[in-house]
């Protein structure tokens, strides 16, 4: 819903299948459509014709550069066809309108819709992709506060273009132009299969990277630019006082217990899901902190080396204690006799009720220039508990 | 025409259907349950709605029934049963609301027989309440789950004295101040015609504290649930008083006329209280008013809220010059003019109304209002705030003769249902006499929608 640019999205469906995102964020909610189908409509099969006047009026109007329809579960139950009229609406008016079967009745994760939602928009430009030599392109990673400022500023002394972060901030044509980048630094390769399948056959240079929350981590990135180019000085005077910041923090509230809460994230941002949702991690370990991660999931013993074995693939071997869905999360927090938690905005009444100082995983910023606002905030928050 | 046509196509700005204004309800009663059997993007019409509306309660009291094709192939409904056995022995409500969505009621299973069934073996009120996402809206679904507790209730109980007073249909969406300030409001309306308040359908408080209110000796029927009173009168054996909002000086010398004959209070007594409410009211607004007078205003709201800001918009001195009117179960423009009427509420015929609006149009209505220097101040919910944030700034913003940027945008007034940035830690009414007050006080220290804080005060 943030994307810029002349584009439609409809739902295909009743008209509350829209509920199941907001209305209140982004730049483009005006250039949202329902299809509105009525009981009868969907009893008796009858949603072409809703679909096709939609389309139809929609390109008599607003001219959009392109279509997007989804699907919804009341369309699939009754077997609804409707890429075909999409396809047929398409090919009268010329505009680019793609179907996708979104239900969620598919068992399908949200990392597979957003690959398959990111690799229909790249596919957009596929006939004219021309390489961009020198370009650099971010998939899967969040911006900073003012968008994408610290790397413009960072890459702006150098042979190295900036492309755009997606999906964040990116327009339509940014996403056209995507499989013409030079390079790609993605935060979670395995996340985008059939993305990763498109670009590969024009990107000569895909690299992984972790997501740039704390220093760590927001340096790895760097370091992969830099093998591409020499950073100047601008990446050094982010890193200093990070850097100084970090060991501060150490020394004063290294080995303080902290809980933080995972697969509780806003599922709708990209960067809380890329990673099994642990982005944030590394930023609380270098810190120093103890942390023991709070899980949603089966609270019985017989998970605990599931858990474990998730973790280890991300590389991670931290205490962890289990919560089997939000109304509990505050017991489990109390009886950690943790100084702080993390958690998700969603649960802030079970935390608060628990008397412990929480920050919410969404307000921890990326990149460098994250880094000293994060460790504000945290101590803000500890020294409530002192 | 068409344009029409594909304004029906188009997202309105309130969209948000029955099955969240269901959840709402369930919101509202502090320690109840929805246990909605649907698929995985059915939860987000809850939670994700809700979740940054309300910073005094998070929405965590729901459950669903995990629906996906392979139990939709298989049948589904057998799985209500233990979902809600399991989810009370966790949870321990005090009363269970079950819904279901359309793709689930297409293949013909008995909801609610099966849900009817599932509460024979729970210790709580379990009630299934019809959503379906083809018709209703927000406050429909909100209605609905007031019927099935009022019809849940005991009301062959003896009725108290007409001074004694439920309200059914109080929209509470959050455990904010500002729900506080209202219901202090409402109780102290009561008070000064000498009733009370009983119980308020819903208010925030535990589900035991509902089963209070067939004792009550008058029953009033607040906005929402006017399109339901047949069947309120049905549930209840009782005959629901309709009353409109108490919003404004004028819409609370309204509601405590209707309410006061409604509990047999003394005409003359309501007219001494309403006079010394209304001196000391406008007293204190006189100040206020030197600075909000003129202000020409755009109002996005629910029918009754509107009804409500046209007599605030008055008493502060200000020129509504479009309403909006967010949600359609409660009426379009000929509604409006009935219950601007009824209430006395100012509303010049001229005044364009839009039914309904898509996000698009109220996009498109104040970028035509701010292109003509029309508007100073925009009430609506952030779905109506957002929208017009993603107009060119450069509409209200200008280079001055320094070569700096000069000017601003309108004031922003957030209000309404889904709320983003506005939330209330005191208790601040909206209603009553108080809210006039807090009215005032909001539009004085609204901030603007774009701001280089080299303007001309207001």
């Amino acid at each position: 819903m943030d994307m810029p640019g002349r584009f439609a999205v409809v739902i295909h469906g009743e008209y509350d299948c829209v509920n199941c995102f907001k209305h209140n964020a982004g730049r483009s909610s005006w250039q949202y459509f329902s299809t509105r189908l009525s009981e009868g409509q969907l009893t008796s099969g009858d949603t072409a014709g809703p679909l096709r006047r939609c389309l139809e009026l929609i390109v008599e109007h607003d001219s959009p550069d392109a279509v997007i329809v989804l699907g919804t579960c009341p369309v699939e139950v009754i077997g609804d066809q409707f890429q075909t009229v999409v396809e047929a609406v398409s090919e009268e008016t010329g505009v680019p309108m793609v179907a996708l079967h979104t239900s969620g009745l598919k068992l399908s994760t949200q990392q597979d819709m957003l690959d398959w939602c990111f690799d229909t928009l790249a596919g957009l430009g596929q006939p004219e992709i021309k390489p961009e030599p020198n370009t650099v392109a971010l998939v899967g990673m969040p911006i900073d506060t003012g968008g994408s400022t610290e790397i413009k500023a960072v890459l702006s002394d150098t042979d190295l273009t900036f492309q755009g972060s997606f999906p964040q901030g990116a327009s339509l044509n940014d996403w056209k132009r995507l499989a013409s980048c030079d390079h790609l630094l993605v935060s979670d390769v395995a996340m985008f299969p059939r993305l990763m399948r498109r670009l590969g056959e024009t990107v000569g240079d895909i690299k992984e990277v972790p997501l740039p929350y704390g220093l760590e981590q927001s340096m790895a990135v760097y370091d992969q630019l830099e093998a591409l180019t020499p950073l100047g000085a601008h990446l050094e005077s982010l890193k200093t006082p990070a850097e100084a910041a970090v060991d501060a923090f150490r020394d004063r509230w290294g080995g303080t217990r902290v809980a933080l809460g995972i697969r509780m994230h806003n599922s709708n941002q990209l960067n809380m899901v890329a990673r099994g949702g642990l982005g944030h991690v590394r930023l609380f370990t270098e810190l120093g902190l103890d942390v023991t991660l709070l899980i949603q999931g089966s609270p019985d013993p017989s998970m605990r080396p599931v858990w474990t074995e998730l973790l280890a693939e991300h590389g991670l071997d931290l205490p962890f204690d289990v919560f089997s869905g939000p109304y509990a999360v505050g017991e489990c927090i109390e009886r950690g006799n943790y100084k702080m938690a993390c958690v998700a905005d969603w649960m802030h009444q079970q935390t608060n009720d628990t008397g412990i100082p929480a920050v919410f995983s969404h307000q921890m910023r990326a990149w460098l220039s994250g880094v000293i606002p994060n460790i504000r905030h945290i101590e803000r928050a500890l020294e409530r508990s002192i | 025409m068409s344009t029409d046509e594909l304004e029906h196509f188009r997202l309105k700005s309130l969209d948000q259907g029955q099955f969240t204004g269901a959840f709402i309800a369930v919101h509202a009663v502090r320690d109840a349950f929805l246990m909605m059997h649907c698929g995985v993007g059915c939860k987000h019409k809850a939670t994700t709605q809700l979740t940054e509306h309300d910073y005094g309660r998070s929405a965590e009291h729901e459950g669903w029934t995990e629906v996906g094709d392979a139990e939709l192939i298989e049948g589904s409904a057998h799985r209500i049963g233990p979902y809600i056995r399991s989810w009370y022995d966790r949870m321990r409500p005090g009363l269970i609301i079950a819904n279901s969505v359309t793709f689930l009621d297409l293949t013909g299973d008995d909801t609610r027989h099966t849900v009817d069934e599932a509460a024979k073996t729970i210790p709580c009120p379990v009630h299934f309440v019809r959503v379906p996402g083809f018709e209703g809206d927000l406050f429909s679904g909100y209605a609905a789950v007031v019927l099935a507790v009022a019809k849940g209730l005991d009301w062959t109980v003896q009725a108290g004295p007409a001074s004694d007073v439920t309200i059914a249909g109080y929209f509470f969406d959050r455990y904010e101040g500002d729900h506080m300030g209202n219901l202090a409001q409402l109780s102290s309306l009561l008070k000064s015609i000498g009733c009370s308040l009983n119980s308020t359908l819903f208010s925030g408080t535990e589900y035991q504290a509902l089963t209070r209110a067939p004792q009550a000796g008058t029953l009033l029927a607040f906005p929402v649930m006017h399109p339901q009173l047949r069947r309120l009168k049905r549930a209840t054996k009782r005959t629901p008083v309709p009353t409109d909002l108490p919003m404004g000086i004028g819409g609370c010398a309204s509601w405590l006329r209707t309410v006061g004959q409604a509990a047999g209070v003394d005409a003359a007594r309501i007219e001494q209280v309403i006079s010394a409410q209304e001196q000391r009211t406008k007293k204190r607004l006189s100040m206020s008013r030197m600075t909000l007078s003129g202000l020409r205003v755009a109002v996005f709201a629910d029918l009754p809220h509107a009804v409500g800001l046209l007599h605030i918009l008055h008493d502060l001195g200000c020129t509504p010059v479009l309403i909006g009117i967010r949600g359609h179960t409660l009426g379009g423009q000929a509604a409006l003019n009935e219950a601007a009427e009824r209430n006395r509420a100012p509303l010049n015929s001229e005044t364009p109304v839009l039914e309904n609006p898509s996000i698009h149009r109220v996009r498109e209505n104040i970028e035509t209002l701010l292109q003509d220097k029309a508007v100073d101040v925009i009430i609506g919910s952030s779905t109506e705030i957002n929208a017009v944030s993603t107009l060119d700034p450069s509409i209200a913003l200008h280079i001055d003769h320094g070569g700096t940027w000069s000017g601003s945008g309108p004031k922003i007034v957030e209000f309404g249902f889904p709320c983003r940035d506005h939330h209330v830690v005191r208790a601040s009414p909206t209603m009553g006499f108080a809210g006039v007050l807090g009215w005032a006080d909001r539009l004085i220290n609204a901030p603007r929608l774009w701001d280089t804080w080299r303007n001309q005060p207001i």
